[in-house]
């Protein structure tokens, strides 16, 4: 065997596992650090691959410090998966394990439990003084002993971050946990900080505390430097001193005491503020906890602030996800109001909510379920989990059980309908995900721009940065452009019907072009916008009269888009691909089978954001309404079927962002 | 034998077997040393590894074949369970009942067992016992050692007379906690259809005239479900066409009368026409006369029968010895023979029209009868006769297809706001009409939102509490047969209202004009009404 077929048979091995790797879908990153926020206090010592990939969603996730040596490539690789995660190392200036103690010498946690003098600890008396179980309170007051270097645990402890733990590289700051108000709230009474043998009386060791927990903070700060993310665990005093503080066993002090700690902790935090909420079910394993889940996540979101759940503070390590965290509802545009009491003075238990770009965000903090009648039309998540509150009806009146929130999304209308391909005026669409899955309300697409019955699309064609409205019936196209101004052109002659538009850049030049689908035959035209015919071709037999439909874009990668027809009513589901010249490319296929005789509906579009764009198809008319989604070459990626009774209109495929929130959908119409 | 001796042969033979062992492996190695020898030391720098390495490759190859050609020769394993597909005859549109009957082969009893029906593409399924679940399997559960469990499922095909179609099983149990599955199918024969569209016997005449010859067709759903989207259609063998007919949805049991116009035709024309429903060709017919001359057979154009009319006068020249074959309006069975005395003939036909038919036509031909009994049929004439034509409105919260469309509660709540959306369906139909205007007044607690939906075209305008769609055309072409308008209405009962249903739209009138007669064709629709109010709920909150 020579060397040259031996290196083929390798790398034809190499080749398929490589092959295997990169075809798994792209990962897309859920963390952008818009709302919903979310934090994960994953304290787990083990991050398996499967919980490693669902950490990647997460906006904010805290590791234990040792993970720097136990798996940096772990931290490394989440941060691949989410380019936009923050990664804190937990850190406990307030105590000390005695775990630590005997982990791996060359743990920083090691380093640090053997580096603390025995007269930084907070005695009581001769004794050791600890609030944890299995831990000893680190006197972090500012009347705490000095070391032989002139230092206090408020100098040494931030060196020791900056030195053993910031200085690796792997993290984005730091969450210290204990950010205790005060010693003698958790540790008892006859409290010694000084060293001396004596206790000192409460009010002194408390303001010692707090003073010397902020130089801490401070001189973390200074060690670290600006960009440092500095989060802490507790009181919210300390808020102006860090970035966040996050406030642990939502409500159990009281919904209207943790909403003003979060409030008042956010408006004094260092930018960029991250005060979190940390909600569980009190430590039970019980994801499907989902009342209490929406409870905490609706406070934090009525106060910009990030959201935690989990098991519990006896074990904060879960990937738990859920419906509400892929609720794309946007920024906030309101502050949040008291929709009941009327006028409260303060922050008061009731019934609050928050206006969101695309939605909004209600609570309801008493003990009884209420009644709202909302500002509009609102939508209930189309939820996988909680189905029966999230159950993706469209309401103006909701009932909110007590101690509960809702997530709604502002129902979709025409009117914000982002880029789109082309779709029926007038027609009533469903909103699917790749997976088939209806993610939003229906609604009626009624634009006014165009008359009904036209076939719309959406898009900058004059590349002004506005959208325009392009529209194409009975033989003729007309754009109403964004910015003022309209345009009619008679592009297929003297022939009444269906016409099929698309719009994109056909040749290398700026400005777009039309592709048309003239009625009575099958001719397919690519148009300047001034209504000149740059190309024209038959897309099917000339005896064919049903008329094609043509959608555009680069369905094989090679960096130039095509004109991929349908064949219209009559004809049978054959969809063909062709340059934009109209040179045949590749083969042509059968979407559905070839003996249905209602024609196809195509869309293209990158329908599972893996950086290559797709044929969507939609069934004919009369037939079972199906969409099925082929790669260029015509291999069937995925098909999910709209219902089980034929479908007088057939099924219309369109693709783009159906509600303006930037992500794009499958819009499929059909008859009612 | 001494114990010197005796161990000295005892490790003789050790060493002679040894010796031997050695030998037979020299012997068995000796093409791989050669090989190596020759084709290795002298070749590479690390001769060894390379040749260890290749021997792996090689192994892996050679134990691939093997498992292949294992796999293709060796006997498979016998099954253990026995199924049997059994068929009712397959008639296209036709609720056929198809049952999967499994036993054990083994004498044991098998759990988990759940059965996949592989029905053919464009199958319906309409019922399955057990319930078929989400992933469109059936579970049966348990089947005993000397017991059956049958999978009955009712599927009504759409596939074309003639056709074989598989259908396919899929069986999986569970045995120790090993999945098995096996396969099993079953090809049928279409040969009949529940849905028809043949010539009436009365115009299968031996020959046509070239030119002008309308053959009607009656439609026939025979079976006792709803036929969807049912088109007439060109069979792809015919060299005559004519426009696609939109019949649209056929109730069960039910006919209607549609007319294909073959415009000039030879003795090598060939017409086939198929029926389509759901887009599927179900069935084709062929109608092979000969083309013989006529001369001279002329009818006058043909008038709409008026509504309160019961006869119909009709002027028919070189028409002597023949005969009228006519078909009333509204008619699918009767066909009227009349005969012609002479050559310049007026001749009175009792004819009428029932009150509330929607847009129909109403057809006549000359028919020539040899005296050799051959008949040839003329060019034929068609009127359309309506009073109405078909109209529906719908008051939705839910669509049929189960979307939401409505907001707020339903049944609407006294002191809260509900909304529905209003349409209204014109069509299917086969003639022209224009300039369709349809109005209605909304009740006394109903507003209009403003939002409609105008998928059809037309133009929408309201005025005070009416609201009017207009349409200028449709109708003939299968791309108009049928048109809707939507549109979004506002109830926000009072206090008093609670129990008693209000009203939500008034009547609505629907007007058209048959511009062939210039004739006003109207239906209507009567007024929809709530159900009964609830009363008001507790204190809304209300966003600010």
């Amino acid at each position: 065997m020579t060397v040259r077929t031996r290196s083929k048979i390798i790398a034809i091995v190499l080749g398929l596992g490589l092959f295997l790797n990169l075809a798994s879908p792209a990962f897309a990153a859920r963390g952008t650090q818009q709302p919903p926020k979310l934090l994960n206090l994953y304290f787990d010592w083990q991050i398996p691959d499967a919980d490693l990939q669902n950490l990647a969603k997460w906006d904010v996730v805290v590791l234990d410090m040792d993970q720097q040596v136990r798996f940096p490539d772990r931290i490394r690789r989440l941060r691949q998966l989410n380019p936009n995660i923050k990664i804190l190392a937990y850190f406990d200036p307030s105590s000390i394990a005695a775990a630590r103690f005997v982990e791996e010498s060359n743990f920083p946690g090691y380093a640090f439990a053997h580096a603390i003098p025995e007269q930084w600890y907070v005695h009581r008396g001769t004794d050791r003084v600890g609030f944890w179980s299995g831990t000893w309170m680190l006197n972090e007051t500012d009347m705490a002993p000095k070391n032989a270097q002139g230092e206090q645990p408020s100098d040494y402890i931030p060196r020791f971050i900056a030195e053993q733990i910031w200085s690796t590289g792997l993290w984005d700051g730091i969450f210290l946990d204990d950010a205790l108000p005060g010693a003698t709230w958790f540790a008892g009474t006859g409290l010694d900080i000084t060293g001396d043998g004596k206790a000192e009386d409460d009010g002194t060791v408390n303001a010692s505390w707090a003073r010397g927990w902020s130089t801490m903070a401070k001189n973390l700060r200074n060690r670290l430097g600006k960009d440092a993310l500095i989060m802490g665990n507790g009181s919210a005093q300390y808020a102006s001193v860090t970035n966040g503080i996050l406030f642990e066993n939502f409500p159990s002090n009281g919904w209207t005491n943790i909403y003003k700690d979060l409030s008042s902790s956010i408006a004094k935090n260092q930018s960029p503020k991250m005060s979190a909420i940390n909600a569980s079910p009190n430590n039970v394993n019980n994801p499907a906890s989902y009342q209490m889940m929406r409870f905490g996540l609706g406070t934090a979101m009525l106060g910009d602030g990030y959201y935690s759940y989990d098991f519990g503070s006896k074990d904060h390590g879960q990937t738990w996800w859920y419906d509400e965290y892929d609720a794309n509802l946007g920024k906030p545009n309101a502050e949040s109001v008291a929709l009941y009491p009327d006028n409260p003075k303060g922050v008061v238990d009731g019934v609050w909510w928050r206006s969101y770009d695309r939605g909004a965000v209600l609570v309801n903090t008493l003990g009884t379920s209420q009644r709202i009648a909302l500002d509009g039309t609102y939508e209930r998540l189309h939820g996988t989990q909680d189905t029966v509150t999230n159950n993706g009806h469209i309401e103006s009146v909701v009932d909110i059980a007590a101690r509960d929130a809702l997530l709604l999304i502002r129902h979709g209308e025409a009117a914000t309908m982002g880029r789109m391909t082309a779709f029926k005026n007038g027609s009533f669409v469903r909103v699917y995900d790749a997976n088939g899955r209806q993610i939003r309300a229906g609604f009626f697409v009624q634009r006014t721009q165009a008359s009904g019955g036209a076939n719309v699309v959406i898009d900058d064609v004059d590349r002004d940065g506005t959208l325009d409205t392009v529209s194409a019936a009975d033989g003729s196209v007309r754009i109403v452009y964004g910015k003022g101004g309209s345009r009619s052109m008679n592009v297929c002659g003297n022939v009444k019907g269906e016409t099929s538009i698309a719009v994109a850049n056909a040749d290398r030049d700026t400005p777009y072009e039309l592709i048309v689908g003239c009625p009575g035959g099958s001719r397919t035209k690519v148009i300047d916008l001034d209504g000149s015919t740059q190309w024209s071709w038959n897309a099917y037999a000339t005896v064919f009269k049903g008329g094609s439909r043509v959608a555009i874009g680069d369905v094989d990668g090679d960096g130039l888009r095509e004109v991929v027809t349908g064949a219209g009513p009559t004809g049978g589901p054959q969809i063909r691909v062709f340059r934009t010249d109209g040179s045949v490319k590749g083969s042509s296929f059968f979407a559905f089978d070839k003996r249905e005789r209602g024609g196809v509906s195509v869309a293209i579009g990158d329908v599972n954001g893996n950086g290559q764009q797709e044929i969507i198809a939609g069934s004919g008319q009369g037939t079972v309404p199906r969409v099925r989604i082929f790669r260029g070459d015509g291999t069937l990626i995925r098909e999910f079927a709209l219902g089980s009774s034929p479908s007088r209109d057939g099924v219309t495929v369109s693709f783009g962002d159906a509600n303006g929130d930037g992500q794009n959908e499958i819009l499929a119409t059909s008859a009612q | 034998m001494s114990d010197l001796r005796r161990s000295r042969f005892q490790t003789n033979a050790l060493l002679h077997g040894v010796s031997a062992g050695f030998g037979i492996a020299r012997a068995v190695s000796h093409p791989f040393r050669h090989w190596y020898e020759k084709h290795y030391r002298p070749r590479h720098r690390f001769p060894l590894p390379i040749f260890l390495f290749d021997l792996s490759l090689l192994a892996v190859i050679v134990g691939l074949i093997i498992v292949i050609v294992s796999l293709k020769i060796l006997p498979p394993t016998p099954p253990t369970l026995r199924l049997s597909i059994i068929s009712a005859p397959v008639v296209a549109l036709q609720p056929v009942a198809l049952a999967a009957r499994i036993t054990p082969a083994d004498q044991q009893a098998h759990a988990a067992v759940t059965v996949s029906w592989g029905i053919p593409s464009g199958w319906e399924v309409i019922s399955s016992d057990p319930p078929l679940r989400s992933d469109g399997s059936a579970y049966l559960g348990t089947i005993p050692a000397d017991g059956e469990r049958i999978s009955r499922i009712v599927v009504r095909p759409m596939t074309r007379i003639g056709t074989a179609e598989t259908i396919g099983i899929v069986i999986t149990q569970q045995t120790h906690g090993a999945t098995q599955t096996y396969y099993g199918s079953r090809t049928v024969a279409v040969r009949s259809s529940a849905l028809t569209a043949e010539m009436p016997v009365a115009f299968q005449t031996e020959a046509i005239v070239p030119t002008g010859v309308i053959i009607p067709i009656r439609v026939e759903n025979r079976s006792d479900l709803a036929v969807p989207s049912v088109e007439v259609r060109p069979s792809d063998v015919s060299t005559v066409s004519f426009p696609r007919i939109v019949i649209g949805e056929m109730a069960p049991r039910s006919s209607r009368m549609v007319y294909l116009p073959l415009g000039t035709v030879s003795s090598s024309s060939h017409f086939a026409w198929s029926l389509f429903s759901a887009s599927r060709e179900i069935v084709r017919y062929a109608f092979a006369p000969r083309v013989a001359s006529w001369n001279g057979a002329v009818i006058d154009p043909i008038s709409p029968i008026r509504p309160s009319a019961t006869s119909t006068v009709l002027h028919v020249r070189g028409v002597n010895g023949g005969a009228l074959l006519v078909i009333p309006p509204a008619a699918t069975s009767t066909v009227l023979t009349i005969p012609v005395g002479s050559d310049d003939a007026v001749i009175s036909i009792p004819l009428s029209i029932p009150a509330q038919t929607e847009s129909d036509q109403w057809f006549v031909a000359p028919e020539r009868v040899e005296n050799n009994g051959t008949r040839t049929l003329g060019a034929g004439q068609l009127a359309l006769s309506a009073t109405s034509f078909p109209f529906s409105e719908s008051v939705l919260y839910t669509s049929p297809s189960g979307d939401q469309l409505g907001i707020g509660p339903n049944p609407p709540r006294a002191g809260e706001e509900t909304r529905y959306w209003v349409f209204w369906h014109v069509g299917p139909i086969q003639s022209s009409l224009r300039d369709l205007s349809i109005s209605a007044t909304v009740g006394d607690r109903v507003t209009l939102t403003g939002n409609v939906a105008t998928p059809s075209g037309g133009s929408s305008s309201v005025s005070g509490s009416t609201i009017r769609w207009t349409l200028p055309a449709f109708g003939g072409d299968p791309n108009l047969a049928e048109a809707t308008f939507g549109f979004e209405i506002s109830v926000l009962p009072e206090k008093a209202d609670a129990a008693t249903s209000i009203e939500l739209i008034g009547p609505a009138h629907a007007v058209a004009i048959v511009p062939s007669a210039n004739q006003t064709v109207k239906s209507n629709f009567s007024a929809q009404y709530s159900e009964k109010i609830q009363d008001a709920s507790q204190t809304l909150i209300h966003v600010k």
